[in-house]
């Protein structure tokens, strides 16, 4: 009884991590082509040069 | 009846996509970059999507010949996951010979442990020699897989190694894995209740599905990293040609 429960609550945990390892990785996949781009253009969203005025300016933000 | 086609729909699934990782292997040539895959993925099929399909059909789902079929076929499975989780630590150690040695020897012993306490479990049912033991056997298999998988992915994230492929193969095993041992110890701990049952019936596949997608992804999508073997001097006019 208590090796199945130690069981279930080790390989259920197991299972939401080995999920979440494989999201970052998807996500973390990069492109040859930065397909957000065009969206910002369209949307005139302002995060690229937020990002840039930052990395520019090289402080801990 | 929405309950059977559901469990058919994820079934098919589970078919198509075997097919598709096969199809993918041998069109793209990989076999020889993934020898394990090409081994167990070909066996998969054959086993769960072919042979148990028409064993089924022959005897019926009652059938003591069907129950038999299904767990010696689950034992070759369960031993073929294990051999693909070697194939996956060989070539996590391509370039650390010293370490695969150590590792060789830690895979051994943890197979040897895996029919030993299994054949513990014999001392108390002497009744059922067969069953007992493939059944014990199949299940403490799976679980040393899981084991054996986070510690590669462990290993992975230590040593550093820049092969996304193989860490997306990895977490898809894992997935598998960790699934299976979660409901079989939910269904020790429900005594095989109804809900327990239907449970496993719906979310096992649902884990091998979950695996096969994420393996296609990372077939198909994932970057390899490819082994760069120099011949002798090649080396020497490389640093030269790095240091001009």
């Amino acid at each position: 009884m208590f090796m199945a429960a130690l069981i279930l609550i080790l390989s259920t945990g197991l299972f939401f991590f080995y999920l979440q390892a494989v999201c970052q990785k998807i996500l973390r996949r990069q492109f040859a082509q930065e397909y957000f781009q065009a969206i910002v253009n369209a949307n005139r969203l302002e995060f690229p040069s937020v990002r840039k005025a930052l990395e520019d300016f090289a402080a801990p933000v | 009846m929405s309950d059977q086609i559901l469990i058919h729909g994820l079934q098919y699934g589970i078919y198509i996509l075997e097919a598709v990782v096969c199809v993918l292997l041998t069109s793209r040539g990989g076999w020889r970059h993934h020898k394990g895959l090409c081994l167990y993925v070909p066996l998969l099929f054959a086993l769960d999507g072919v042979a148990r399909p028409a064993v089924l059909n022959y005897f019926g789902r009652a059938s003591v010949q069907y129950a038999y079929f299904y767990w010696l076929t689950d034992v070759v499975l369960a031993m073929g996951a294990f051999l693909l989780t070697c194939s996956f630590f060989r070539r996590a150690c391509t370039r650390e010979e010293k370490l695969w040695r150590f590792v060789r020897l830690l895979l051994v012993f943890v197979f040897a442990l895996v029919v030993a306490i299994s054949a513990l479990s014999l001392t108390r049912n002497y009744t059922q020699l067969f069953t007992m033991f493939i059944v014990e056997f199949s299940q403490n298999l799976y679980f040393s897989c899981l084991v054996l998988n986070t510690l590669l992915y462990v290993m992975l994230q230590q040593l550093a190694i820049a092969d996304d492929e193989l860490g997306l193969l990895v977490c898809g095993m894992g997935v598998q894995f960790a699934g299976e041992a979660a409901f079989l110890a939910l269904f020790h701990l429900t005594v095989g209740e109804n809900f327990a049952r239907v449970l496993i019936s719906f979310l096992n596949p649902a884990c091998t599905l979950g695996m096969l997608l994420i393996w296609v992804y990372a077939i198909m999508k994932m970057p390899q990293a490819a082994p760069v073997r120099l011949q002798a001097g090649e080396g020497a006019a490389l640093a030269a040609a790095i240091a001009d």
